[in-house]
């Protein structure tokens, strides 16, 4: 028998983790326009650093999470002054840059690292009993943390004076610089903050089902997937996108056949682009 | 009795003394140490082996016979690399054997008291040379895909002109590599895929495919057999009822759960069998399907996906049991690379760096150690043989031909070789799976003549005095000859 309950508890835990993955790569795209391909990377870079600080240095797990944070906005910052800044209006160049330090990314972790399992230990072990269903505490670590940040970006763009430099960059480099706005400055900011959401992912990712050198490519795919159904830069519309996707593929996996993982997101993706190519919240073009 | 016990003490003095010898980072003999002092001993083949003329002990002076190793990542993936360094390390122990020879003839030589008929005889049966030959050991890296495993397959014989290739892990890679092995006619030796269509090849156009044959492990449908006979031997015992099978979608493990899903019903009550995907990363709605269907144990086919499950199966602490094929559970690294959480988890597995399949097992896990300051996963051991038996055919037959090594390697038991089984043979052209491992059965319970493996290893933690206090270690639970610990529930349970 079909456990509706179980399904639901476990669809809302996996797509609050979906959304922090494609937080990153949506803000990115809604306010320089940029498809970071190397959003995978930094994923991977944030699990990594975490793990280092946790296992070689060991330093407490919240220390751990915080420096797999802060070294995947780092890379995600140098990576916009370093090589983005300098092409961002040339589409192609940018998603060419993006993939190959995407995968330079991934084969320096290779060879500094080796092809290990990479693990974490929950960051809340445990579980805990809701509507009679056993629910996992690090899922229920995820799916709070994940409307903490998702509600404090909503506040920070819609509130704050960062925020609105944020959205008037979105809108125009030019008109921005107009009213005293540095765009470089403002991208930087949102490459760091993209960088962190990143990071924090991959934290989780690893704390949840383990990682590897190869761990950023999934939720690259999965993230392109969700950002495109929710529309390209919106970041309502990935938070939706988000729900969508987990939910279908949890109800897939759980109903219909295990071998369908991974298959959902790509299947959805095919179908938005063909039915409805600017997403649930994105604005067709003339 | 008389018997038993000599054999013991011989074996015995051989372990010493080569674990003596492997202490000092040097690989010591085998067959030097095990052989009895009238020359017996080292690596025999049967019918055959002690009448007929012998090939000259130097008929290859000055020549090299190279090996190709094909392996995934050898420089850094643990499959790969334990192929690439333990046939390296049988290189160096057929060098040494060599020189141990020339060494033992000298001495008699000086001291007068050299008889020339006993002595040839003793050479080749005493050492493991290749008559005279020194010996070279050429890598190639598959990098886990067929479409490079080809192209190193073809430079290690056509550009390096290789005698053998042994390796390959991948399933996918060793079936892409049938017809080049076929056009190239070298002799392979297959020591870490599973999959079982190249031997349904060489038994379907053997004169085609004949070159390739797999020294080990046993091919899949031979271990979903051993997977149902461990099921009946040891259910019971285990307080299993119900089980849940879980099978990767993958090339390698399709047949395994081909055989299985037709069958393991009637074995024992299985309410759930399920194929999860290469990708799947989050098993919590599987694990709630068998939790909510009361399976007392998760027999798993796991390959890519084996870490994230075996994770989230130990920090969720199911109320059921876990394990089957784990292929990252046979890694000795499983326990660091988890930090723990392989705790439990068991898998077959054809050796553990604390079993000892026969008397080889040990000496060489200590000799790699010393060599390598590690321990190698099953296809490390595999590879070992697998040149020391290409070693024991040129050996024997005297020749290079591939055609005359295969017919010899086919029709010949090769004892005193394995690390893993009491004895190589492999299945004739006419066997439905040709040119494989004879597979009987796995445990003395149900047949007669059992083959030890694959045993069933769980990792469960160190006690102290062994390794590193708190360390996880590779115990062997079953089948009994082999066993080194008693299976542990996971302490939730």
């Amino acid at each position: 028998m079909v456990d509706v309950l179980n399904i639901a508890l476990n669809a809302a835990a996996i797509s609050a983790l979906y959304a922090l993955v494609a937080l990153g790569f949506t803000l990115i795209f809604g306010v320089g326009g940029v498809l970071n391909l190397a959003h995978g990377a930094l994923i991977t870079v944030g699990a990594f650093a975490a793990q280092q600080v946790f296992r070689v240095l060991g330093l407490p797990l919240p220390l751990a999470v915080l420096g797999g944070i802060l070294a995947a906005g780092t890379v995600s910052g140098l990576l916009y002054l370093g090589v983005v800044r300098f092409i961002q209006d040339q589409t192609v160049k940018v998603i060419l840059s993006t993939v190959i330090i995407g995968f330079l990314v991934r084969h320096a972790v290779r060879i500094v690292f080796g092809t290990g399992t990479l693990t974490l230990p929950q960051l809340f072990p445990g579980s805990a009993g809701i509507l009679g269903e056993s629910v996992q505490n690090n899922m229920v670590f995820v799916f709070c943390s994940s409307w903490v940040l998702i509600l404090a970006l909503f506040a920070l763009v819609n509130y704050t004076t960062l925020g609105k430099a944020i959205l008037a960059t979105s809108m125009s480099d030019r008109g921005a610089a107009l009213v005293g706005i540095d765009a470089t400055r403002i991208n930087t900011y949102t490459w760091l903050l993209a960088g962190m959401f990143a990071g924090f992912a991959g934290v989780l990712l690893t704390s949840f089902r383990s990682g590897g050198w190869r761990m950023g490519l999934d939720p690259m795919v999965l993230s392109f997937a969700i950002v495109v159904l929710g529309g390209l830069g919106s970041i309502r519309g990935s938070v939706l996108g988000a729900y969508i996707i987990g939910t279908i593929e949890t109800v897939t996996v759980s109903v219909v056949d295990t071998r369908l993982t991974g298959v959902v997101p790509l299947l959805i993706l095919i179908a938005v682009l063909v039915v409805r190519p600017q997403g649930l919240f994105g604005r067709a073009e003339a | 009795m008389d018997d038993t016990h000599t054999t013991r003490t011989r074996h015995s003095v051989a372990r010493r003394r080569f674990i003596q010898a492997a202490g000092t980072g040097v690989v010591a003999s085998f067959a030097g140490c095990s052989g009895d002092s009238d020359g017996g001993g080292g690596v025999t083949t049967s019918p055959g082996t002690s009448n007929g003329t012998k090939p000259p002990r130097n008929k290859f002076e000055g020549e090299t016979i190279k090996i190709g190793v094909l392996g995934p990542l050898p420089q850094e993936n643990p499959l790969g690399k334990s192929m690439a360094n333990s046939a390296k390390l049988a290189a160096k122990y057929i060098r040494d054997q060599e020189q141990e020879a020339d060494s033992d003839f000298l001495e008699q030589y000086v001291e007068g008291s050299i008889d020339r008929a006993a002595l040839a005889k003793n050479y080749h049966y005493k050492y493991e040379h290749m008559l005279g030959a020194d010996i070279e050991v050429v890598v190639g890296n598959t990098e886990a895909t067929p479409a490079t495993a080809k192209q190193e397959y073809l430079r290690l014989t056509s550009e390096e002109n290789v005698d053998l290739t042994v390796g390959v892990f991948f399933s996918s890679v060793i079936n892409g590599l049938m017809d080049l092995i076929a056009q190239q006619g070298v002799p392979h030796f297959t020591t870490g895929a599973a999959a079982p269509q190249p031997a349904r090849l060489v038994s379907q156009e053997y004169e085609k495919y004949k070159y390739h044959f797999r020294v080990g492990p046993f091919n899949s449908v031979a271990l979903a057999k051993a997977q149902l006979e461990f099921i009946d031997l040891y259910a019971d015992q285990l307080g299993w009822n119900k089980v849940g099978v879980l099978v990767e979608d993958i090339a390698d493990l399709k047949p395994f759960h081909d055989y299985l899903k037709g069958r393991i019903g009637k074995h024992i009550d299985t309410p759930v069998i399920k194929v999860t995907s290469s990708g799947q990363t989050n098993w919590t709605p599987i694990y709630d399907d068998l939790e909510s269907a009361g399976v007392d144990v998760a027999l798993v086919g796991l390959a890519l996906t084996g870490q994230s499950a075996a994770k989230q199966w130990a920090d969720q602490q199911r109320p059921f049991e876990f394990g089957g094929i784990h292929v990252f559970s046979q890694f000795p690294g499983f326990w660091e690379d988890l930090s723990g959480k392989a705790r439990y988890i068991f898998t077959m597995n054809s050796v553990t760096p604390q079993t000892e399949n026969t008397q080889f097992t040990q000496p060489l896990m200590k000799a790699y150690n010393a060599n390598f300051d590690s321990y190698p996963v099953y296809s490390g051991p595999i590879t070992f043989d697998a040149v020391r038996l290409f070693a024991a055919a040129i050996r024997e037959t005297g020749t290079l031909n591939p055609d005359r090594l295969v017919n010899f390697v086919e029709s010949r038991r090769f004892e005193g070789v394995s690390t893993i089984v009491p004895f190589a043979e492999f299945t004739g052209p006419d066997a439905k799976y040709a040119h494989e491992p004879k597979f009987t059965c796995m445990s003395g319970d149900t047949c007669d003549s059992p083959i030890g493996v694959p045993l069933w290893q769980q990792w469960q933690k160190g006690k102290q005095g062994e390794g590193v206090e708190g360390a996880g270690v590779m115990e062997c639970f079953a089948p009994g000859p082999v066993k080194t610990a008693d299976y542990q529930k996971p302490h939730w349970i």
